[in-house]
């Protein structure tokens, strides 16, 4: 019984010793954080840079920015805007009616389409154009947006021809150091990557340079013939009068570092990237 | 298994739970790649079926024809005189003053318009003298028809930005006037 006394008397003594050299350490490491003070402040000034990783890009058609979507850090914020594509074709028509938005079949239009780095680190880009024909607004309706249309399936995307990937003969398979990725690719969609690296504020090449509609949808004619007396009347109607068709674009952009990993992560797409930086698609 | 256990079991999960939040967080950041992405579309309506008319003015066995674009997109349009074998048609052009020539006669028959015809414009005039035929008379027919056909074709370009007319895919309509002697 003495003997168990005892050796909690000594447990306690050891908690107390405990307890007080834990208490001398604070202490002193009070004061080492004083005098820690007191050194900052009769120290030098030193100025310290904290870099911004801020990553945007911007499509670029005839010379004129038409979308972005740029992040600065500093005010943790997105900024995004743009227009609509194709209305500087429509103003610059020769032909026809000033504002009539309507272009013709077999003539070539001026589309060059680019993408800038408008971020401050270096990037990867890709895009994916999509074309197809929805239902005109006619005379006197109120216009409804093209996402509310419906697509007009029975007209070839195709006719749309977006020099130099679609066309009647096919089409290239890169051009101004675009690659078309053929698997990923429909009638409907063309998906390209630019092999090197877009730069800070750098404008790429050119992924397209003109655009036309084929001449094979002025073809589809449906005839009426009606007879009046001694009269025959034969009316011809075009089957695809006023119908619109549409171009979509998206620019996708994601960093340089580790850029095989960040490809795959974000676009689910297996790339290759050499020492210097050249992209080519795992097929 | 008794309370100790149970206790020692839940802290032990309990701490395993904060490990995994704590190394999920940092690990999250690590993962994030810098990406972005813009989207946007643009349409155009596409302008085909050009509609155009004939007007005619017949005075002193002269028919006066024009053809007037009535349509909302550009256009090349052509004509056709028919008469008797027995008429004999005098077809020319009236170019107007600082006006250019515009109206050609081809081997085939037809007058092609060769420039192109705008919304709301009108071609030069084209004239047709009917001249009554000594045959005619003698066989004393008094009356005659001559049929202007028209026909008018949407402007399609070439590569080079050249137009063209593709009067395969022509609209057609017929004016029938008559003349008496």
């Amino acid at each position: 019984m003495k003997k168990k006394k005892k050796k909690m008397r000594s447990k306690g003594a050891y908690t107390t010793g405990f307890l007080f050299v834990a208490a001398i350490l604070l202490l002193l490491g009070s004061v080492a954080g004083s005098s820690q003070a007191a050194l900052t402040y009769y120290s030098e000034n030193y100025s310290a840079e904290l870099r911004m990783f801020d990553i945007g890009v911007t499509l670029v058609e005839n010379g004129n920015d038409i979308s972005w979507r740029n992040y600065t850090q500093k005010d943790d914020e997105w900024y995004e805007g743009g227009s609509a594509l194709l209305t500087h074709m429509l103003d610059d028509q020769i032909s026809g009616k000033e504002g009539t938005r309507e272009i013709q079949p077999g003539r070539q239009y001026a589309e060059e389409l680019c993408v800038r780095n408008t971020g401050n680190i270096d990037q990867y880009v890709r895009v994916m154009i999509y074309r197809y024909w929805v239902d005109g607004t006619k005379e006197g309706e109120t216009p409804i947006p093209i996402e509310d249309r419906a697509k007009r399936r029975d007209i070839s995307p195709e006719w749309i021809c977006l020099n130099p990937w679609a066309d009647q003969e096919g089409g290239a398979s890169s051009f101004n150091g675009w690659v078309l990725d053929e698997g990923a690719s429909t009638e409907e969609r063309t998906v390209l990557y630019y092999t090197g690296i877009l730069k800070t504020g750098e404008l790429s090449p050119a992924f397209a340079d003109k655009l036309s509609i084929n001449k094979e949808v002025a073809k589809r004619v449906t005839t009426k013939e009606t007879v009046n007396g001694n009269y025959k009347t034969i009316t011809m109607t075009y089957d695809y009068d006023g119908v619109e068709f549409v171009l979509e674009i998206d620019v996708d952009a994601v960093q340089t570092h580790n850029a095989a990993d960040a490809i795959k992560s974000t676009w689910g797409v297996d790339v290759d990237v050499d020492a210097a930086g050249n992209l080519t698609l795992r097929r | 298994m008794n309370r100790k256990q149970s206790y020692r079991k839940w802290t032990a999960l309990l701490t395993a739970l904060a490990l995994i939040l704590l190394f999920g967080s940092s690990l999250k950041d690590s993962l994030a790649y810098f990406t972005t992405y813009t989207t946007t579309r643009g349409s155009a309506r596409l302008a085909l079926g050009p509609r155009s008319e004939i007007e005619e003015t017949i005075e002193r066995q002269t028919k006066q024809i024009q053809i007037e674009n009535t349509g909302e997109t550009d256009c090349f349009v052509r004509a056709r005189i028919y008469a008797g074998s027995l008429l004999q048609l005098t077809e020319r052009e009236i170019v107007p003053e600082g006006g250019g020539s515009h109206w050609r006669k081809d081997g085939d028959g037809w007058w092609y318009y060769e420039a192109i015809l705008k919304p709301g414009e009108k071609t030069n005039v084209l004239s047709v003298k009917i001249d009554v035929t000594r045959e005619m008379m003698d066989q004393k027919i008094d009356n005659f028809n001559v049929v202007v056909v028209q026909e008018s074709t949407l402007v399609l370009y070439r590569e080079d930005g050249t137009p063209y007319a593709d009067w395969e895919l022509s609209i057609k309509s017929e004016e029938r006037g008559g003349a008496g002697s």
